[in-house]
């Protein structure tokens, strides 16, 4: 398993969880900073595509434009749904940039780390790993996996702040709010160290592709289970742990910090009251972004199908500026520059994917290959088999028809044919098994493997001298009883 | 002219391997696999260590088909020219006289070929390839049979110039020999004790005959899937994970050719997954190239191929 593809979504998984730990804490320290339920689908799917963009797109010459479109995908769906209003669009929209940027900041990150390698040069595979380290660490800032622990541990010293200055403000909480700090507080310690042990193994595996080394491919498998485990032991630690043995209590660090935060600057936004609510409402029945509306699962839903009406209209907008521009250019990619070049490559990606997702559901009909061996010939896309050969395979003729049977039958008695055996390779086995027949086996055979392999067609006697050979090898395995 | 069938490649194929099985005791699969490389027109690097019969395997199959034979004996100072054959000046004639060289006899012994410079080595590939010479801008044809024997000692290396990969991949087989077992050890003591059984062989066939079975060997029928099958099996080697460099397309078609002969030895006119199995392992390991790690493991490219032979569908009758 490549790395690559896994880290983004932890990076967006953490983003969402510290995220939310921040709204939801100044929500309970300052309710007039409290963010819609309804705008959670939003700071989840922005960090997830931020994130994968930056790994796999983002780089110096992406055009500032599309940055533009990306983020208007975001916050045209915001600013609709805080009832096109300054202030909480303001408020709506900071989070939802904030986690967009944060993810940003690790997807180029992972992409830091694949370009890297490519200053290389031809390094030994004893000096690749110093050489590699040297060449990512020239500028302390950019060393990927120094940002992660420093972004971890950074993140988590402000939202420990934030939790310290709550419980010295305010003091226990109960009900939901209990389950969803525990949630994103578990989600975000998880993903969080994910993130850092999956970026070792990203070095890793950048280093071993460069060193062109033979990794056995289950072991990132293996790696992944076990921080699984790890983790989930963590969690359950950090949940269940009954004994507050730790030195530093959160009460200790509250009562030191407490005139801290308390003294500091104070956020003070004049709360809306109810009659203006119900003027706003009045205005504009889709202005229900404030917290007090009470279209609970409703909302989340219609905020959730705004955001995919109005990114699919964006993608299929750009989708045709793709297509339109690869037509003008004769499908020559290379001609393009810059928004068009990205929109062509958006055009190419979904049609690719489309072609995917329809070979697919194809496969899902006719209905899954066996396990265990190599793809055919015909599937590998260059070598077709004749049509004469594939009717051949449809009709088997008397002969092949015994053949299968005698597989078949066998079968249920525990010799199952291989596919990687010949014909005769499978009667030696079936000659073992059952001496008594052994030389017809061998007769019937001898004439199978004319039929088959030969351009010539067996008279109708011998036909019928086989399917009889065939028959009395069919009763023998028929009557085994097994050893 | 007679029409000649695959009963008679049959027969051929016994009357040579009883002949050379007089000299060569207990080698009846590595001479069966050098007749297939005769019928094939192909050519074979024998590569073992010193003293197992390599070069008496050669001299006895040259002495079998009755053709004109020469030896090579490669050594670092050898030149292309004493390969080829040169141009001297006659003075009777007061003209330039082509010398015809070593390579222009029907079955070439080329022995100890890695001794040679790489020079040399590469004055045989026209040869080897298209079976033809070319000297002072002329160019000869070579006389039908034309084979080249080679042989090398894979564990000696002082002293020797590795063939590269392109000729390695001209050499239609490479052969092991391998220790004889103690019975057959004894047996050739018995036989050698007086005088050595190479004299006394006579030839059982004549060039042209082996020329007429050739064009029969070509004619051997291969079913659609059996060439699927050879295919896949090559294209695999060039998906394997510690291979760097699979088999190239020369690989396939040397494959199927081998088959073909391999299936007439045995008196069929087509060919079954059988005698591509057979043949894999001589006619494709040595045209993988491993990665080092690999190499470094003790991984050969026999094992490779015997494994891919373990896990490639042969497609007798689809899924069954």
């Amino acid at each position: 398993m490549k790395m690559k593809a896994l880290l983004p979504a932890l990076a967006a998984i953490f983003t969402f969880s510290i995220i939310g730990l921040g709204t939801k804490y100044l929500g309970l320290l300052f309710p007039a900073l409290s963010v819609p339920f309804c705008l959670w689908p939003f700071i989840l799917l922005s960090a997830i595509e931020s994130a994968y963009f930056a790994t796999y797109y983002l780089g110096p010459r992406t055009p500032s434009l599309w940055r533009l479109i990306e983020l208007a995908v975001w916050l045209v769906p915001v600013y609709l749904l805080s009832g096109r209003s300054a202030e909480p669009f303001l408020r709506n929209g900071f989070w939802v940039v904030s986690s967009w940027l944060m993810a940003r900041g690790y997807g180029s990150q992972l992409s830091f780390m694949e370009r890297v390698a490519d200053h290389l040069g031809d390094q030994g595979a004893q000096t690749v790993n110093w050489e590699y380290e040297s060449l990512a660490s020239l500028d302390s800032d950019h060393a990927p996996l120094k940002y992660f622990w420093r972004r971890f541990f950074g993140y988590g010293g402000v939202i420990a702040i934030l939790a310290m200055a709550f419980h010295a403000k305010i003091g226990d909480l109960h009900g939901e709010d209990v389950l969803h700090l525990r949630l994103l507080g578990s989600a975000a310690v998880a993903s969080g160290l994910a993130l850092q042990g999956g970026a070792y193994l990203f070095r890793l595996q950048i280093l071993w592709g460069y060193a062109k080394a033979d990794v056995h491919p289950s072991l990132a498998r293996t790696w992944l289970k076990g921080m699984a485990v790890l983790l989930l032991v963590l969690v359950l630690f950090i949940n269940v742990a009954p004994v507050d043995y730790w030195p530093l209590t959160a009460t200790r660090i509250s009562t030191m910090l407490r005139n801290f935060v308390v003294k500091g600057p104070t956020v003070s936004m004049p709360p809306i009251t109810s009659d203006e609510k119900a003027s706003r409402l009045e205005e504009d029945p889709f202005w229900f972004f404030p917290e007090d509306v009470a279209l609970g699962p409703w909302g989340f839903i219609l905020a959730f199908a705004t955001l995919i009406v109005f990114a699919g209209m964006t993608f299929l907008l750009v989708s045709v500026i793709g297509l339109v521009a690869l037509r003008l250019v004769g499908h020559e990619l290379e001609k393009l520059r810059g928004l068009p070049k990205l929109a062509a490559q958006v055009y190419l990606g979904l049609r690719e994917s489309l072609r995917i997702l329809l070979g697919m559901m194809r496969n899902i009909r006719v209905g899954p290959r066996p396990l265990g061996r190599l793809p055919n010939v015909s599937e590998l896309g260059e070598v077709t088999k004749s049509k004469k050969h594939t009717e051949s395979m449809r009709k088997p003729r008397g002969v092949r028809a015994m053949f299968r049977r005698i597989a078949k039958v066998a079968k249920k008695k525990g010799l199952a044919f291989s596919p990687s055996q010949t014909a005769l390779e499978y009667g030696k086995t079936l000659q073992e098994h059952f001496p008594e027949v052994a030389r017809a086996v061998q007769e019937f055979l001898d004439g199978y493997q004319k039929v088959r392999y030969s351009d010539r067609e067996l008279s109708e006697s011998d036909q019928g001298k086989l399917l009889e050979v065939g028959a009395v090898i069919v009763e023998e395995i028929e009557r085994w009883k097994g050893e | 002219m007679p029409q000649f069938s695959v009963s008679d490649v049959a027969l051929f194929g016994e009357q040579m391997i009883r002949n050379i099985s007089k000299v060569m005791v207990g080698k009846e699969t590595v001479t069966k696999r050098l007749l297939i490389a005769l019928l094939s027109d192909g050519h074979v690097l024998l590569e073992d260590v010193p003293g197992v019969g390599k070069t008496m395997l050669a001299r006895s199959l040259a002495a079998s088909c009755g053709g004109s034979f020469c030896r090579i004996q490669c050594t670092p100072d050898l030149l292309p020219s004493d390969v080829t054959g040169l141009s001297i000046y006659n003075q009777k004639q007061e003209d330039f006289v082509f010398r015809p060289g070593p390579i222009m006899a029907q079955i070439v012994l080329v022995d100890e070929i890695n001794r040679a410079t790489p020079r040399t080595q590469s004055s045989l590939l026209e040869a080897m390839g298209e079976g033809q010479v070319t000297v002072d801008g002329a160019t000869y044809d070579l006389r039908k049979p034309f084979m080249v024997v080679a042989t090398q000692n894979p564990v000696e290396f002082e002293g020797t110039f590795p063939l590269p990969e392109a000729q390695l991949d001209r050499f239609f087989l490479v052969l092991q020999l391998g220790y004889p077992t103690a019975e057959e050890e004894k047996e050739v003591l018995h036989r050698l004790q007086e005088e050595h059984p190479i004299s006394a062989l006579a030839p059982v066939t004549e060039p042209n005959h082996v020329a007429q079975l050739q064009e029969v060997v070509a004619r051997v029928h291969v079913e659609e899937s059996v060439r699927d099958y050879v295919v896949h099996l090559v294209r695999s080697t060039r998906q394997h994970p510690q291979v760097q460099l699979g088999a190239s397309p020369r690989g396939s078609l040397a494959l199927i050719r081998a088959a073909q002969a391999a299936a007439a030895l045995d008196s069929r006119d087509y060919v079954v997954p059988d005698d591509v199995k057979f043949m894999a392992t001589s006619v494709l390991a040595h045209r993988l190239i491993l990665k080092a790690e690999s190499i470094l493991r003790g991984t050969t490219a026999s094992s490779i191929i015997g494994e891919l032979l373990h896990q490639v569908d042969v497609g007798v009758e689809g899924d069954l």
